[in-house]
């Protein structure tokens, strides 16, 4: 062999050597690791944000269809197995009901992330309290959802690190409530009067949705004391007509009796609200929305069920007008039995994506919670009967009859509840936790001639995902 | 990134210094002299001349082939030269020169000659002393069938490879297993290595943007289609782990070699490999008229919608609309050529192929470079280059959501009612309003929808061989894999998910280049009867991927489809880059003594960017010895074998076919909110970290036996093999309630056991020639552990929705992975039956496995199992003067396949169309035992009911040739080739589908068999012609 053949082999044997040395450690491009996070006032608000999204994700769809179509106020058309939820045909194994659990606990995660993580950031310290105090806020919200459609959940307390802490056992229904009332008073003592911007939450979402909360959890007193105190700190009001709640021109004018909605938006690379799209009927023009599902009709016997000269009826129809110039009415078989309902328009929407905000509690619900709690402790009391009033009254109503037995005014609230809060994600719970959720098997019509509800309805069954994934949780018994 | 920066720098350098080295190295490399001889190949028996025989100067890349009359003409170097000599039927000799330059060299007839060379990892090695278990599919097996991809002419070809056209659309998803499903979350298909370079067979990564109609992964593109399968001389599957174990994390489930033709010295060569042809479906199905759709329609609503059905008569027959005989051809233009000094392959392909379904085409137009050239005695020089443009119109035959509830073009064509309309009155595709506003109109499916995907490729290398001395060898290699894949995609407002949103429309490109360099060593000395060969590999693998994607919806019309996102009043954008990089040290030893005790022994460490910090590196060794007995002394009496030998071995290897980063927690924006109406990004965990990530390992051991009878008439491979794989990559499900769907790592195991056998013969010789090459495998696969807590994982949520089928087996520990499950269909209930609470007469009846008195999740079980008891390939080939004929049978026995689209189609759910077979269904005064009453959004479930057996044997390829003879002033067109053939003529099979070779769910290991209607297989009759010069 020559001498520069072995001279060369060397140097090319060194080259090679030298070119392996590099290391083989992972550079992300396209996203951060864990080391780069946590540490500015931007990456807290960026979390934070994070915690908020599955509000939007859960209001997309799923969060009124689950309770709504259950109820008796309004249901699905027949299509991808929506009506399953209308028969109560639906068993564990329903995606909608792994999707409202995964959205509840995908906020929740990234709320605990946030409660961990933003104390060690170096930044303004009323704006860290802020932070975290809507981070509460968001996880006592999330747990409130879950526990009125699932009842016995898991309460996760911190976030998810590794692969070891990702199962943990249903806690008791009592203690959920007691988890939630505990992150809520934590949130109120650091959430500001008025929100920093809006779509964000406030002192009043928390104590509005404590007492929701406790009248959940039937604490008539704590009910009663935190939803007046909503009212008498004089931040919120009433919109003097109810349809201007549902324009989403007027969104920020509806902001004095909406203290809490889930913020949809038309702009690019938000979520926008799909429920223009599902209750604008076929064909319908622009004024509903660009685009129209026809997914979702009001039931006859509920439209019915309304004083004519109540206004919140004039956010139903029986007829309308399509496309084409053609009225469309109950003689019609796009609309036969079927009632258009219009809280939900946006003539601005991008394809089915609609600007409305999705009412999580509006000042309307605090007086109706504070009616009943006052009712349910004290009997209808002159109180009672203002809370009540105070809603007909805008309504345009007469006053409820004086002189009610109280089971007798506590139905007229439930009754109340019903014609203000329809089709926003309400009304199946008022039926739950009263216990008088079989009555909806009498609610029929044309397309669901039987509803065969049972006792085990009370509550969704826990997500057959779950129960196969976790082994410390176990399916509620009514569900085996 | 200063790490990565510094990195980059080094690695730069490092390559300056080895291009410098090999630039000095061919400024010192001397010519040599050298002399011309002549000399005439002929025939032992017949003495006639042999043409296109090989004459290559031993150790050497000198060489040339013979003319027409056997002739030679070859300039060698001074001194003792040895010749080696070989042609296709006939044993290679070896002739040393002793200064003679005149000769004539005898060769002995040879059918099936066992000096044949073969390609194995990092090297080539005798057919003789392979001690591993490696099938080869030769050029002329490729090209009997009409292929887009040369997957497909792997098909039914070699043992232990079972090859599955999951869409039948040109260029479609195609799934490879080798030896079984090693896999559950990674990939299982085998690793592919084109003259050197390897590139992943997982199906293309589609560029984004638009709608999204038409990607999902059934309808993907095989990104081996952008590879021209004419270009190839051969393929080797490398099946057991003393052959794979060399590829170390990328061998566990087998590896592929292929090689492109190259230039040979002599006269040059002009070829010409074309062939026109026409495809069509195979059967339709038969689902009801309009008249039978009335009368459902009427039936499920309960109301005469349809007054008079009876007059509506056969209605739409959607099939006949979206379907059409479609053209096929592929042109091929080949030089080769050169002289001793340097050697030329240049060729040019176009490949066109329209779908059976209407608008949906591939075509791809390539070219092709290879060069060697011999610098000096000691160096020589050579690269492989090839660039190829495909573009596919892809028909959307997505079953998934984006179709609508009808799915996309075929199932729409089988559900949408027989009662609608096709076209308006002026000819364009019908929108579908009031109760049928959810159907796509599939004509406007196949017309309305823009989805192209337009693929650059550049795949080359560059290599120079350099003797450093007698027996030691070097070989530095560069490459570079560089793929853009474009996609085109707009929806018009014909379809649904146009019309929602306007129109939606959008661009994106995918980037992805790879760069390889290889330094390899090769040491061979022959020691007495001692033959020893090392092999030493360095070698390094980098991907960088890029993507943009733009998305555009709300168009003021729909005229410019995607060529103007900017008329779009809401665009989207979005970005990624990734990249992976691979180290590997590899060194083999191959050992005989007297050709008779043969050792192999390899062992390769990887080390891959993808690896959690705690297992950057993997080590992979394997063994393997074999005994050719019949080079004993005690054989050379008896005639019975004329070769025999036995070969063991067992070896570690790897799947690394980790997505990336995924050992890292991942900080990415997971969803924004609207604060104040300005959109906030938000920024959360997507992930859970994993540092312990790694590859999976699968633990091989084979034992084959090879044998010839009759002078190797006769020839006979069998192994039989076990294999263990731990460690699966899983993506496991874990409880929702940790705010993640799922963790990434290393959890269970699963086993693959089997036999192969392969047998050549030559049943005539004579004038009369006829050929039979048959295999045949078995592999039984098992799931041994998932993570050592949990025994099975069930089909998750979404499996109750109809037609929705993200999973729809079952892992559970001792049965194969991809067993169905589901419940057991038990009848109909009957009037005056005991019917369950929330059942009614005329309801499905399952089986109450559990016996507890109601029908619960608890009442499934595995209904069904999707992987062949054994498949078979068999080829006869008969040649007759100037004819040829070949028949190929290829069998797929003992499946099933889950017939997922008669869910939709035999449900009775209301609003789609139905399978005829559900006129039968049970009314109260046709009380059917087999098909359920109709009623509006009844629920079925995945029962046995709807698993079919899916064996079938299938007639792929007949075809009828004649090679023209040398007759006078025609003698230039010898060897030219006429032929036509028939493909996929005919299938038997018992399944009521499109057609049993399916996998809607692409190259999926979880959902195999699944058929949800997607792009049928067709049947083909093409002509084709081969010209020679």
């Amino acid at each position: 062999m020559k001498i520069a053949h072995i001279y060369s082999f060397l140097v090319l044997a060194f080259a090679l050597t030298y070119l392996s040395a590099c290391q083989l450690d992972e550079t992300p491009y396209s996203f951060l690791s864990a080391q780069q996070f946590y540490t500015s006032a931007s990456d807290a608000e960026a979390a934070l944000t994070a915690s908020y999204t599955p509000i939007t994700d859960l209001y997309g769809r799923v969060g009124t269809q689950l309770p709504d179509y259950s109820a008796d106020q309004s249901f699905p058309r027949a299509v991808v197995g929506r009506d399953q939820l209308t028969v109560f045909s639906y068993d564990a194994t329903m995606d909608l009901i792994g999707q409202y659990w995964q959205h509840c606990y995908n906020g929740i995660n990234r709320a605990n992330q946030v409660i961990e993580n933003v104390p060690k950031i170096t930044m303004d310290e009323t704006r860290k309290k802020q932070i975290l105090a809507e981070a509460y806020f968001l996880r006592g919200l999330y747990y409130f959802h879950l526990v009125k459609t699932f009842g016995e959940v898991p309460i996760k307390q911190e976030s998810t690190k590794d692969i070891s802490s990702t199962e943990v056992a249903k806690s008791k229904v009592e203690d959920v409530y007691a988890f939630i009332i505990k992150d809520f008073e934590q949130a109120i003592k650091d959430l500001p009067a008025t929100p920093k911007d809006r779509g964000r939450a406030a002192i009043g979402a928390a104590q509005g949705l404590l007492a929701k909360t406790y009248l959940y959890a039937e604490n008539w007193a704590k009910a009663g004391e935190n939803a007046r105190a909503v009212i008498q700190s004089n931040r919120y009001s009433l919109l003097p007509n109810v349809l201007d709640l549902y324009n989403p021109s007027r969104e920020d004018a509806a902001r004095a009796e909406q203290i809490f909605a889930a913020e949809f938006s038309t702009l690019s690379g938000l979520n926008g609200s799909d429920l223009v799209g599902f209750y604008a009927p076929a064909n319908s023009p622009p004024v509903f929305s660009k685009t129209a599902f026809g997914s979702a009709f009001g039931y006859m016997s509920f439209y019915k069920s309304f004083n004519p000269v109540d206004k919140r009826r004039q956010l139903l129809d029986t007829a309308y007008v399509n496309s084409a110039g053609k009225l469309i009415g109950q003689a019609d078989a796009t609309l036969k039995d079927r009632v258009i309902i219009k809280k939900f328009l946006d003539p601005n929407s991008n394809g089915a994506n609609g600007e409305n905000n999705f009412p999580i509690l509006r000042l309307a619900d605090v007086y109706l919670i504070a009616a009943e709690a006052e009712a349910r402790q004290n009997g209808p009391t002159a109180v009672a009967y203002t809370a009540i009033n105070t809603v007909r009254k805008r309504a345009g109503i007469p006053d409820l009859t004086p002189g009610l037995s109280k089971e007798a005014f506590i139905e007229a609230v439930l009754q109340e509840r019903s014609w203000e809060l329809y089709v926003e994600a309400d009304r199946w719970y008022d039926l739950t936790r009263t216990g008088k959720f079989k009555q909806v098997a009498t609610v029929l019509n044309s397309y669901y001639a039987s509803r065969p509800v049972q006792d085990k309805h009370r509550y969704f069954p826990i997500p057959n995902i779950e129960v196969l994934t976790n082994s410390k949780i176990e399916q509620n018994p009514a569900w085996k | 990134m200063p790490i990565s920066n510094t990195c980059l720098v080094r690695q730069k350098i490092g390559w300056l210094l080895c291009l410098l080295v090999i630039l000095g190295l061919s400024v010192q490399a001397q010519p040599n002299r050298s002399i011309t001889i002549n000399g005439l190949v002929t025939s032992a028996g017949s003495n006639q001349g042999i043409p296109g025989a090989n004459v290559v100067v031993k150790n050497t890349q000198q060489g040339t082939t013979t003319n027409a009359e056997g002739e030679f003409t070859l300039s060698v170097p001074e001194g003792k030269a040895v010749l080696i000599v070989s042609s296709i039927g006939f044993q290679t000799q070896e002739v040393s020169l002793a200064g003679q330059s005149k000769l004539t060299i005898s060769l002995q007839p040879d059918d099936r000659s066992l000096n044949e060379v073969v390609v194995v990892g990092y090297g080539t090695v005798k057919k003789s002393d392979l001690t591993g278990s490696v099938s080869s599919v030769k050029a002329a097996e490729l090209r009997q069938t009409p292929i887009a991809n040369f997957v497909q002419g792997l098909q039914a070809r070699a043992s232990g490879v079972q090859v599955t056209q999951n869409s039948g659309a040109p260029g479609g998803s195609i799934s490879v297993r080798i030896r079984g499903n090693n896999s559950i979350s990674g990939s299982s298909e085998p690793l592919y290595v084109v003259d050197g370079f390897p590139i992943a067979g997982g199906d293309n990564p589609v560029a984004g943007g638009g709608s999204g109609l038409g990607n999902e992964n059934g309808n993907r593109l095989s990104v081996l289609s952008t590879l021209n399968p004419n270009d190839i001389e051969s393929m080797e599957v490398l099946k057991d782990a003393s052959a794979t174990a060399i590829y170390g994390t990328r061998g566990a489930n087998g590896v592929v070699l292929i090689t492109t033709k190259r230039g040979k010295a002599g006269k040059t060569r002009v070829s010409y490999d074309g062939y026109y042809g026409q495809q069509q479906i195979r059967k339709t199905l038969d689902v009801m008229n309009a008249t039978q759709y009335a009368i459902y329609e009427n039936e499920i609503s309960g109301q005469p919608i349809n007054p008079n059905p009876e007059q509506l008569g056969k209605g739409t027959d959607w099939q006949s609309l979206v379907f059409q005989k479609a053209p096929m051809q592929s042109h091929q233009l080949s030089v080769s050529g050169g002289n001793e000094k340097s050697q030329f392959a240049l060729s040019m392909n176009y490949f066109d192929q329209d779908g059976i379904i209407i608008n949906s085409n591939f075509k791809r137009g390539s070219v092709r470079v290879n060069l060697d050239n011999t610098v000096s005695k000691r160096f020589k020089i050579g690269t492989s280059l090839t660039y190829t443009y495909s573009v596919n119109n892809g028909a959307v035959t997505s079953t998934l959501g984006d179709g609508g509830p009808a799915g996309g073009i075929i199932l729409s064509a089988l559900t949408v009612p027989p009662t609608l309309s096709p076209f308006n009155a002026d000819g364009t595709p019908t929108v579908f309003t009031g109760p049928y506003l959810d159907l796509n109109n599939p004509v406007a499916l196949a017309s309305q929808v823009l989805n192209r995907n337009t693929t650059r490729r550049f795949l080359g290398n560059i290599f120079a061989d350099w003797t450093i001395a007698d027996g030691l060898t070097y070989r530095a290699s560069f490459g570079g894999d560089l793929v853009t894949d474009t996609r085109d995609s707009y929806v018009t407002r014909n379809i649904r998910a146009g019309s929602q949103v306007n129109g939606i429309g959008g661009k994106g490109n995918n980037n992805t280049n790879t760069v390889l360099h290889e330094s390899l060593l090769n040491y061979h000395r022959l020691l007495g009867n001692h033959d020893v060969t090392l092999t030493g590999v360095f070698s390094t693998q980098g991907q960088a991927q890029s993507a943009e994607s733009m998305t555009g919806q709300q168009f003021p019309n729909d005229l410019v489809l995607n060529d103007n996102l900017a008329q779009a009043s809401i665009v989207s954008i979005g970005s990624n880059r990734q990249a992976w990089r691979l180290d590997s040290y590899t060194g083999r030893v191959n050992y005989n003594f007297k050709s008779r005790y043969l050792l192999t022994l390899t062992g390769r460490v990887d080390g891959s960017s993808r690896f959690g910090a705690n297992n950057k590196y993997g080590f992979f060794p394997s063994i393997a010895g074999a005994w050719r007995v019949s080079e004993e002394a005690f054989m050379q009496g008896q005639k019975v074998f004329s070769d025999l030998k036995l070969r063991a071995s067992y070896g570690l290897t790897g799947n690394a076919d980790i997505p990336l980063y995924n050992s890292l927690s991942r900080l990415s924006s997971v969803g924004n909110y609207n604060f104040n109406n300005v959109r906030t990004i938000g920024i959360a965990a997507a992930n859970i970290s994993n540092p312990d990530l790694k590859w999976e390992k699968s633990t091989q051991a084979d034992i084959g036996l090879d044998f010839g009878l009759l002078n190797n008439r006769i020839q006979v491979t069998a192994d039989v093999y076990y294999k263990k794989t731990t460690d699966l990559l899983l993506s496991r499900t874990i409880p929702l309630s940790s705010g993640f769907g799922t963790v990434f790592g290393n959890f269970g195991a699963v086993e693959n056991r089997g036999i192969e056998l392969t047998v050549n013969a030559g049943v005539l010789t004579g004038s009369l020639k006829w050929d039979i090459s048959a295999n045949v495998s078995a592999n039984r696969n098992k799931l041994t552990l998932i993570d050592g807590t949990r025994t099975e994982i069930v089909p998750g949520d979404g499996g109750s929705t109809i037609g929705a089928f993200t999973n729809n087996s079952i892992l559970r520990v001792g049965e194969p992975i991809g067993s169905f499950y589901g419940y057991t269909f038990d009848g109909i209930f009957q009037t005056g039956d005991n019917i369950p609470t929330g059942r009614t007469a005329g309801n499905i009846r399952y089986r109450d496995r559990t016996g507890d008195g109601a029908i619960s999740a608890a009442d499934q079980g595995i209904i069904g199992n999707p992987n062949p008891n054994y498949i078979f390939g068999i080829n006869n080939t008969l040649k007759y003067k100037g004819f040829d004929l070949a028949l190929f049978v290829q069998g797929v026995q003992g499946n099933q396949i889950y017939n997922i689209s008669r869910l939709r189609l035999e449900g009775g759910a209301g609003g789609l169309n139905q399978y005829a077979t559900y006129v039968d269904r049970w009314t109260p005064t046709n009380p059917s035992n087999r098909y359920q009453k109709a009623l509006t959004g009844q629920r079925v479930n995945q029962s046995d009911i709807h698993i079919e057996d899916g064996s079938f044997v299938r007639f792929k390829n007949i075809t009828l040739g004649y090679t023209l003879p040398a007759v006078g002033k025609m003698a230039w067109l010898a060897n030219s080739r006429i032929y036509v053939s028939a493909n996929n003529f005919a299938t038997l099979t018992r399944y009521s589908g499109y057609d049993p070779e399916v996998n809607t769910a692409g190259q999926s290991n979880l959902n195999l068999g699944v058929d949800n209607i997607g792009y049928p297989v067709a049947k083909s009759f093409i002509a084709g012609l081969q010209l020679n010069f």
